[in-house]
């Protein structure tokens, strides 16, 4: 006779969204208490006091979503699965969107990132063309001429835009070097 | 009256430039461009022109921005239609029975009636706001700093009650716009206040930047990180893009509660068009009961929430004009670039500035005609963006936000913050925390610290007299009864589906119906941005 595995508690995932917003509160609420006092003894409300109160709500504000969810002791569903609540939320007339996939999300998140650490020093046009051929060229690899065309055209009719056009300097980078 | 119109006369006068012209016209092909575009909503559109706008005259910039404004409420019709995508969060009814007459080979009577609608909402709602703001803001200069102070916690009171999500998220959100608006010199005593010794933190955060961050890089990140599922069919348009006599007959009557449900909720403030157009569906539904016609192609499904949702533009419009509270989050954004013009919205805009806020308005009729021009021939021009692909499309979208980054503060720490704060909002929009609510936190929130600092030095520095004067008695009021209004509604319908399991069907219905698929702020329904 088999019987049913007991099925796995983990933690709904606004028990980790509240305390977050908890552990961040109490991070605000410490650099609130760090703010100096104004300088002038006149000053009714001093520049903590608005923080402070900000501050205590985030803490309760956290506490109470992450608690709410630890008391109805919701299992949660195994990984890779959606819970009820999300389900619900999802669920519309149609099916919903593919869902993200970790790995591509953090290579775009870490191009993007390049793209502006790079942007002043290489330039608007050579930065702007390199984020987006090789943005491209990770998600749609088989468009070769059309990710080259766009990586080329796109950042030069915005160049001119700007530039010429509303009198906005744009970083030259490494074009403007000699 | 007579002055009414003379104000109105010379506001045409300016709007009706060639220049000024050209401005509303490029606002609102922006606008419905933007509209069409998924992901890309209003906020996004605004606050990456802003820094464009730096080198118009205001009554110009503003008109391009307003323009944007109420196109991006016609563009997400198209899409709603033609694609059950809808491209804003205030056409997610429209696309219930658009979408049935598209299948139905009847998009181009949808289309017209869309445009049609938004059309008469948007010039009728701009003739309220002609009517109404004046009269507001003569009454308005009663209001005191306590005043103000509770009317923008009302406004967010209100944000936070009248989301369909969480309500304990929708505060988290408010209290995190308020927290990163306290970044910065603190603005009366100068003291620095959680900068860490960042220099750049001085000036505070910038509020363009982080609704360009907020709403653009999430929903970049997103799409860009997802496989490509099946493409959604495009229905084609089959016929004229217009109405046929029985159309416009039954289209006439949502036209007209429409106009009125969506400007009046649109007056409310920290609500936007949205919920208007939530309303303006169950309402027409409720009215056209037993006829069967609701979820298969009902016409009035389309005319009454378009309506809806541009009246609610002229309702918005209001507030921020009169009182300088804006009623949606886009308002929020336009308020911030009164500030930056150096212009002051409230009762005194009117007395001080008429030429510009006679403009603006004239400027809505103006930019409503141009919508109607527009949109009817060139629908199927705006159809093709919908073809781009999506690496094409938001790969664009994060160079403009990085590019819009630049532009106002030519520094690399303002581009970082941009990733900082687009990973937030990723996050929160992955745990379902609405984004509207902290925008509009963010930019009341120097407002509210500066009228509380007010009210209480009038008042010696005692809390108590903050409540004392009736009219803040009423606005505390006010805020207790938007506060405990939601769970006695749950309760009171709970109540009715135990004693009618009828009635919990319907429900049942439209809210399957009506559900946001993930998006820019379809978590935040009906709150708009």
């Amino acid at each position: 006779m088999s019987t049913a595995p007991p099925t796995k508690h983990r933690p709904h995932p606004d028990v980790w969204a509240g305390a977050a917003v908890t552990v961040g509160g109490v991070g605000y609420t410490a650099a609130s208490l760090a703010i100096p006092a104004a300088p002038s003894a006149s000053t009714i409300l001093g520049p903590s006091g608005v923080p402070l109160v900000i501050g205590v709500g985030l803490i309760v504000a956290g506490a109470a979503l992450a608690l709410g969810k630890v008391r109805r002791g919701r299992p949660a569903p195994p990984p890779g699965e959606l819970d009820s609540d999300t389900k619900a939320e999802e669920a519309g007339g149609s099916s919903g969107p593919p869902p993200v996939e970790r790995r591509r999300f953090w290579v775009v998140t870490g191009l993007l990132t390049s793209y502006v650490i790079a942007f002043i020093p290489l330039g608007y046009l050579l930065a702007t063309a390199g984020f987006l051929l090789a943005l491209t060229s990770y998600l749609q690899p088989r468009q070769v001429r059309r990710n080259v065309g766009y990586a080329v055209v796109f950042p030069l009719l915005v160049y001119a835009v700007f530039n010429y056009g509303l009198q906005v300097d744009l970083p030259v980078g490494l074009l403007g070097v000699g | 009256m007579g002055d009414l119109f003379s104000h109105l006369g010379s506001g045409f006068a300016t709007a009706l430039s060639p220049a000024n012209v050209m401005y509303a016209f490029v606002g609102v092909s922006i606008g419905t461009i933007v509209g069409v575009l998924p992901g890309i909503g209003a906020v996004t559109a605004i606050a990456l022109l802003i820094p464009l706008s730096f080198g118009l005259n205001p009554i110009s910039g503003l008109i391009l921005l307003a323009g944007v404004y109420y196109g991006t409420m016609y563009g997400g019709a198209i899409t709603s239609v033609l694609l059950r995508t809808p491209g804003e969060v205030s056409h997610v009814v429209t696309s219930i029975d658009g979408y049935e007459m598209a299948r139905r080979g009847r998009a181009g009577p949808a289309l017209a009636s869309a445009a049609v609608g938004s059309f008469a909402a948007g010039t009728l709602s701009t003739v309220a706001l002609m009517l109404l703001a004046p009269a507001l803001a003569s009454v308005a200069v009663i209001f005191g700093a306590a005043e103000y102070f509770w009317l923008m916690l009302f406004a967010l009171a209100m944000a936070t009650s009248l989301t369909t999500g969480s309500r304990l998220k929708a505060v988290i959100a408010v209290l995190l716009g308020l927290a990163i608006a306290t970044v910065g010199l603190d603005p009366q005593t100068s003291v620095p206040r959680l900068t860490f010794g960042i220099l750049e933190l001085n000036e505070g955060i910038d509020f363009a930047l982080f609704a360009m961050a907020l709403f653009a890089v999430p929903e970049a990140l997103g799409n860009l990180a997802r496989r490509a599922g099946d493409a959604p069919a495009i229905q084609p348009i089959q016929g004229r893009v217009w109405m046929s006599r029985q159309d416009w007959r039954r289209s006439a009557g949502p036209y007209t509660r429409g106009s009125i449900l969506g400007f009046l909720i649109g007056l409310l403030p920290g609500i936007g068009p949205t919920l208007g157009a939530f309303m303006s569906y169950v309402t027409e539904r409720k009215l056209h009961r037993g006829k069967d016609k609701f979820g298969k192609g009902a016409i009035e499904g389309v005319a009454g929430p378009e309506a809806a949702n541009n009246a609610g533009v002229g309702g918005a419009m209001v507030p921020l004009l009169t009182l300088g509270i804006p009623g949606s989050a886009t308002t929020a954004l336009l308020l911030f670039v009164f500030m930056m013009y150096g212009l002051q919205p409230g009762p005194l805009l009117f007395a001080e500035q008429p030429d510009l806020v006679w403009a603006i308005i004239a400027s809505m009729y103006v930019g409503n005609l141009v919508l109607l021009l527009l949109n009817l021939p060139l629908v199927g021009l705006f159809v093709r963006l919908l073809r781009i692909p999506t690496p094409m499309l938001f790969s664009g979208v994060l160079t403009f936000v990085v590019l819009g980054a630049y532009a106002l503060s030519f520094n690399l720490f303002s581009l970082t913050l941009v990733v900082v704060f687009g990973l937030l909002g990723y996050l929160m929009q992955r745990n379902h925390f609405p984004l509207a609510p902290t925008v509009l936190a963010l930019v009341l929130e120097p407002l509210i610290e500066q009228n509380l600092r007010r009210a209480l030095k009038a008042a010696g520095g005692d809390p108590l007299e903050l409540i004392q004067r009736p009219l803040s008695a009423v606005i505390v009021a006010g805020i207790v009864g938007v506060a405990a209004a939601p769970p006695l509604v749950h309760r009171l319908r709970l109540a009715r589906r135990a004693r009618n399991p009828d009635s919990r069907r319907r429900d049942d219905d439209m809210a399957h119906s009506s559900s946001a698929t993930e998006g820019n702020e379809t978590t935040d329904t009906p709150i708009d941005r």
